[in-house]
């Protein structure tokens, strides 16, 4: 986060500020050692156990002629270069090569050093782009140029510099293994485009050349379990080193999974079963708060989906948007773009909330019932199942899904 | 006080004597004047009432109903179309135990229109669990009005004092008017054990399963015994403060007649008449006056037809497919007896048409001349 | 989000009875009695209601309640003021809680007679549209092509629905307004606005029968909250025959979220949908500028 994403998406400061944070809860932080090097990887065994999160900062090859021109850049090396401070001359005319976050970061930066035409060249269509879609939008607005269906097929120099590139069209076939759309070369359709600079990036690679061997890792990426567990001695990994799902809150995630699993390696009572109960909600996520507050009563409580909200109830109120910079403000500066919400558009935020699944005592079951079979208590409602008839109108008029309505018996 | 008064006003007077709170009124030949005079009564103030202008005979019942289950008096008047209209209303104001007293006009039913006297629309109600008297005389209509309040008040059932169209409703006779003070000892207020009242809260009329309903109906039946002995017993209440008393039947000249007319209505009073000109020739006749069709008097005719040999019964009626109504029911009294007169039914009178002195001795003649009635129903008046 | 409702709790219809699940009736005549409390005679003319309450010697009913013949919900309770008067209660409220069979239909002459001579009580008509009771026959208030067992499919009905609120207001009594279950306050509110008022006062009160309708339960206000608003029962009150205020004006939604809930109207073609959305939307604005006028 603090290299590899540029300064207008995420300032310096905020990362500064959440890493003081960790280190005011005693957290030792240790920079400037790279184990497989100043440090051997067989050190870590005095620790009980060790998370692995050393993220992918290796760019991928293209592997054409003409990629160590002075003028080709690694967009990852060059997001770092320029989050560091450096001013670097990219020239006016531009291209870089992708179609992932990091080639748009990589675009949206250049744009902001100057460059007057930015050009991403991607060899499949908008749909299989990875990148985020609001970024690809972002960009585009923007000013960035994106190719579609093109990729380059040699750079070509002017006395050791880049110059321009050839290229080819390419069309989509069959899908591969990664489930996405084969991109194919149509025969004879090169063309040339002119360029000062290009950045490359394709993806990005780990290095787990400092594991050892007992650590397995494949193309790179240390095979963990679910949660984070590598199961050789107390070795845990998570991160752009353990998925090729590189957000942010993956990463994130990761961590938090891995600090549960590291916990409860260290009770010494390791168990899958435990990581079992604490699921939550239909897509069965990890719930921290289940782990260290496991609830009396019911194990797994439902999850009120949108569905089971009566929106009758609640007026149409569009979510607030962040605001953000004009386009002409953007121009030439690395400022963050994302303004932030004020202390009012908070609230007016927290008034959209459904409070799904928690009753908050507003009647409407009380009030529907034909059988008034719904008793109204001091703090809760009980339905008087002698008079019940199961009509259902309480659970379909409680706003917020708080009423379940199960059959007892067929 | 002694006035002359057409019959319909002798009604209205009366409904004004029993300090009737609630009347409901919708016109209809030739009941109307009826409550025509009742609209004056209370718009004057002479009268204290509410006067509903409804806006059928089937609302007048149902209003009736209203204002009788909320514990106050209640009255209206019909005839004919107007009564058969609220015909499903009076099994439930009987049913629901009212003590409704309604005036009808017996006049004919259509079709064809035809507004004069017959009894057939009265006596179609017959099974409704209404009592029904019927008069002869302004005077008896008067005070059997008065009366039926009290009769109905004690046996919970609605009562119907029936009149002859125009022959009753609309000639002038001497009648007296009897004073407020002692009708008013004679009919105290309304107080029923029942009401609808707010203050006790109670459900009426409600469903009610087969394991219940036949001991409702019983109930029903055994006030309607009961009336027999309450009727005679107001009749005696009130022939101590007003001098003037009717019974079930009235029996005129009925020592050792051999043969009886059996009439009612204004038919009686002509009957009357001749049956004085027979006795003044020496023949043995008498007349009995049915005044209480329901309840039925089997026993009062019985005893006053002992020793009768023909009976003579005048129906200005008909119950098609059967025959007079009258005759028919005084059937049934003799029905497992061994003994009794033989009767004769007679059709006469329908739609106004005149049940003259000469009528009546016809019949009596044929009576006197048959051993037994050819038929079981006889028109004398028919016109070939 | 509007808070919690603000109604008495006091309950005057006992639990255990005989309506169908999800009766929209039932939740309706909580409020009524809610709004007119235990000084209330309830006039009931043959509907379910002669039935719901229960069988003798049992009544569902805490305040005092009179059963009468069908068409007489109108004229019993003429007779039944009149007697209060004559007792002198001005106090007591009378409320006539009829069907919409015992009301557009067969009792319409007694309630027009009521509505001219102006009798002082409470008509609700509780209009669900057909004659349930006896099993979803057709009255003059079943709705253009709905189904019943007398307009079957094949031949659904044909005829508009009566518009029994023009011609109550035509009889210019002091108040009439449209009422539905999933509206309770504005129900309540009506009740106890009417109660003030001297004279004849008609609600007309659209009620969902879940068996009728052929609607799940559960939906039985939603589906009656839907009528509201795709406007094809707009919410409104009328003063003294002149005063037209509008009490719920939403935003365009259409007809078909209301019908296509609905099995008796399973059978309407997209053709007929957009003839009762024309049709809806020409009465509404008509009414609209009668309000403005």
């Amino acid at each position: 986060m603090r290299f590899g994403i540029p300064e207008y998406r995420l300032p310096r400061l905020i990362v500064d500020h959440e890493i003081q944070d960790i280190q005011s809860w005693g957290v030792e932080i240790k920079t400037n050692i790279r184990i497989g090097k100043d440090m051997p990887f067989e050190a870590l065994k005095t620790f009980q156990a060790v998370f692995i999160a050393t993220g992918a900062h290796e760019s991928r090859r293209l592997n054409v002629e003409g990629e160590n021109l002075e003028g080709v850049y690694s967009g990852l090396d060059l997001l770092k270069r320029i989050k560091a401070g450096e001013k670097i001359a990219l020239g006016k005319k531009i291209s870089v090569i992708g179609g992932g976050n990091v080639a748009i970061d990589v675009a949206r930066s250049a744009l902001r050093l100057g460059a007057e035409t930015v050009e991403i060249l991607y060899r499949r269509s908008r749909e299989e782009m990875p990148a985020f879609p609001q970024e690809v939008e972002e960009a585009l607005r923007e000013g960035v140029k994106i190719h579609f269906l093109v990729s380059p097929k040699k750079i070509l120099g002017d006395g050791g510099n880049v110059a321009g590139m050839e290229c080819i069209r390419m069309r989509l076939a069959e899908p591969d293994e990664s489930g996405r759309k084969k991109a194919v070369p149509v025969e004879g359709s090169s063309f040339t485009i002119d360029t000062e600079s290009m950045i490359t990036a394709i993806g990005e690679a780990s290095d787990p050349g400092f594991l050892p061997d007992d650590i397995p890792s494949r193309e790179g990426l240390i095979q963990t379990d679910e949660m984070g567990f590598i199961h050789v001695r107390g070795y845990f990994a998570g991160g752009d080193v353990a998925t090729l799902d590189r957000t942010v809150a993956v990463a994130i995630g990761s961590g938090k999974k891995a600090a549960l699993a590291i916990h409860e390696y260290l009770q010494g009572s390791w168990s899958t079963k435990t990581f079992e109960s604490i699921r939550v909600g239909s897509q069965g996520t990890i719930s921290a708060k289940k782990y260290f507050h496991p609830p009396k009563g019911e194990a797994n409580p439902p999850v009120m989906t949108f569905k089971e909200i009566n929106t009758d109830y609640f007026e149409h109120h569009g979510r607030v948007s962040n605001p953000s910079l004009s386009l002409e403000q953007r121009r030439g500066t690395f400022d963050e773009i994302h303004l932030g919400l004020t202390r009012d558009m908070v609230e007016e935020e927290t008034h959209r909330c459904f409070n799904c699944g928690v009753c908050n005592q507003c009647d409407h079951c009380w009030t529907f019932c034909p059988d008034m079979a719904v008793k109204k208590k001091k703090d809760h409602y009980e339905i008087d199942y002698d008079y019940c008839k199961g009509c259902g109108i309480c659970f379909v008029e409680c706003p917020r899904g708080a009423i379940l309505l199960e059959e007892e018996m067929r | 006080m002694k006035k002359v008064i057409e019959g319909s006003h002798a009604v209205s007077y009366a409904v004004m004597l029993s300090r009737v709170q609630v009347i409901c009124a919708y016109p209809i030949t030739p009941q109307t004047h009826i409550v025509e005079k009742l609209s004056d009564l209370c718009s004057t103030g002479e009268m204290q009432a509410k006067f509903l202008k409804v806006e059928s005979e089937h609302s007048a019942m149902a209003g009736c109903i209203g204002a009788s289950a909320v514990g106050t008096r209640a009255f209206t008047a019909s005839s004919s179309q107007g009564l058969a209209l609220m015909h499903e209303l009076l099994h439930w104001a009987a049913g629901a135990r009212l003590p409704i007293v309604m005036a009808n006009v017996n006049r004919a039913l259509g079709a064809p229109w035809n507004i004069w006297c017959d009894q057939t629309d009265s006596l179609s109600q017959r099974d409704t669990g209404w009592l029904q008297f019927y008069c002869e005389s302004s005077q008896e209509a008067l005070d059997t009005v008065i009366q039926a309040y009290k009769i109905s008040e004690r046996v919970s059932l609605p009562s119907m004092v029936v009149l002859d169209a125009f022959y009753l409703s609309h000639t002038f006779e001497p009648v007296n008017i009897p004073d407020r003070e002692r009708v008013d000892r004679f009919l105290p207020p309304y107080e029923p054990k029942y009401r609808l009242d707010p203050k006790d809260p109670r459900s009426f009329s409600g469903l009610t399963p087969p394991d219940l309903f036949t001991e409702m109906r019983y109930q029903i039946q055994e006030a309607m015994e009961e009336a027999k002995k309450v009727i005679l017993h107001v009749d005696e209440e009130f022939d101590a403060l007003f001098g003037r008393r009717y019974g079930l039947v009235e029996g005129y000249r009925l020592e050792d007649a051999e043969l009886v007319l059996v009439t009612s209505g204004t038919a009686a009073s002509t009957a009357r008449d001749v049956i004085d000109q027979y006795r003044d020739d020496g023949k043995p006749v008498g007349m009995l006056k049915v005044r209480t069709f329901r309840p039925f008097p089997s026993e009062e005719i019985r005893k006053a037809l002992k020793n009768v040999s023909k009976v003579a019964v005048i129906d200005r009626n008909i119950s098609f497919g059967m025959g007079g109504i009258f005759a028919e029911e005084l059937k049934s009294v003799y029905g497992n007896e061994e003994e009794g007169p033989i009767i004769f039914g007679y059709i006469a009178g329908l739609g106004g048409r005149d049940i003259t002195r000469e009528t009546i001795s016809g019949i009596i003649e044929y009576t006197f001349e048959e051993d037994r009635p050819k038929k079981p129903s006889l028109w004398p008046d028919l016109r070939r | 989000m509007k808070g919690p409702r603000q109604f008495p709790e006091e309950e005057y219809l006992s639990s255990g009875h005989l309506a169908c699940a999800g009766c929209g009736a039932a939740i309706a005549i909580r409020y009524a009695l809610k709004a007119l409390g235990e000084e209330t005679i309830v006039v009931i003319p043959a509907s379910c209601w002669s039935i719901v309450p229960g069988v003798f010697p049992h009544t569902a009913f805490k305040v005092t309640a009179y059963h009468v013949a069908f068409e007489t919900a109108a004229s019993t309770a003429t007779g039944i003021t009149a007697g209060l008067e004559m007792k002198g209660d001005l106090g007591t409220s009378v409320m006539a809680w009829a069907g919409d069979g015992a009301t557009f239909d067969i009792g319409f002459q007694a309630l027009s007679g009521a509505a001219e001579r102006n009798d002082d009580f409470i008509y609700v008509c509780n209009d669900n549209e057909a004659y349930m009771n006896t099993g979803t026959q057709r009255s003059s208030a079943t709705p253009y092509l709905a189904w019943t067992t007398t307009t079957p499919t094949s031949q659904p009905k044909m005829e508009p629905k009566k518009n029994i609120m023009e011609i109550m207001v035509a009889h210019q009594i002091p108040y009439a307004a449209t009422a539905c279950v999933a509206y309770p306050e504005d129900f309540y509110n009506k009740m106890r606005k009417a109660k003030e008022i001297k004279g004849l006062k008609f609600i007309h009160l659209l009620s969902t029968c879940p068996t009728g309708w052929r609607i799940p339960s559960q939906f039985s206000i939603k589906v009656a909250r839907l009528a509201v608003l795709t406007r094809i029962f707009p919410l409104y009150e009328v003063e003294d025959g002149e005063r037209l205020t509008i009490n719920v004006k939403p935003e365009f939604r259409p007809v078909r979220d209301y019908l296509k809930m609905q099995g008796r109207f399973n059978h309407l073609t997209d053709q007929n949908i957009e003839t009762i959305q024309q049709n809806v939307e020409k009465t509404w604005n008509k009414l609209v500028k009668r309000a403005e006028f």
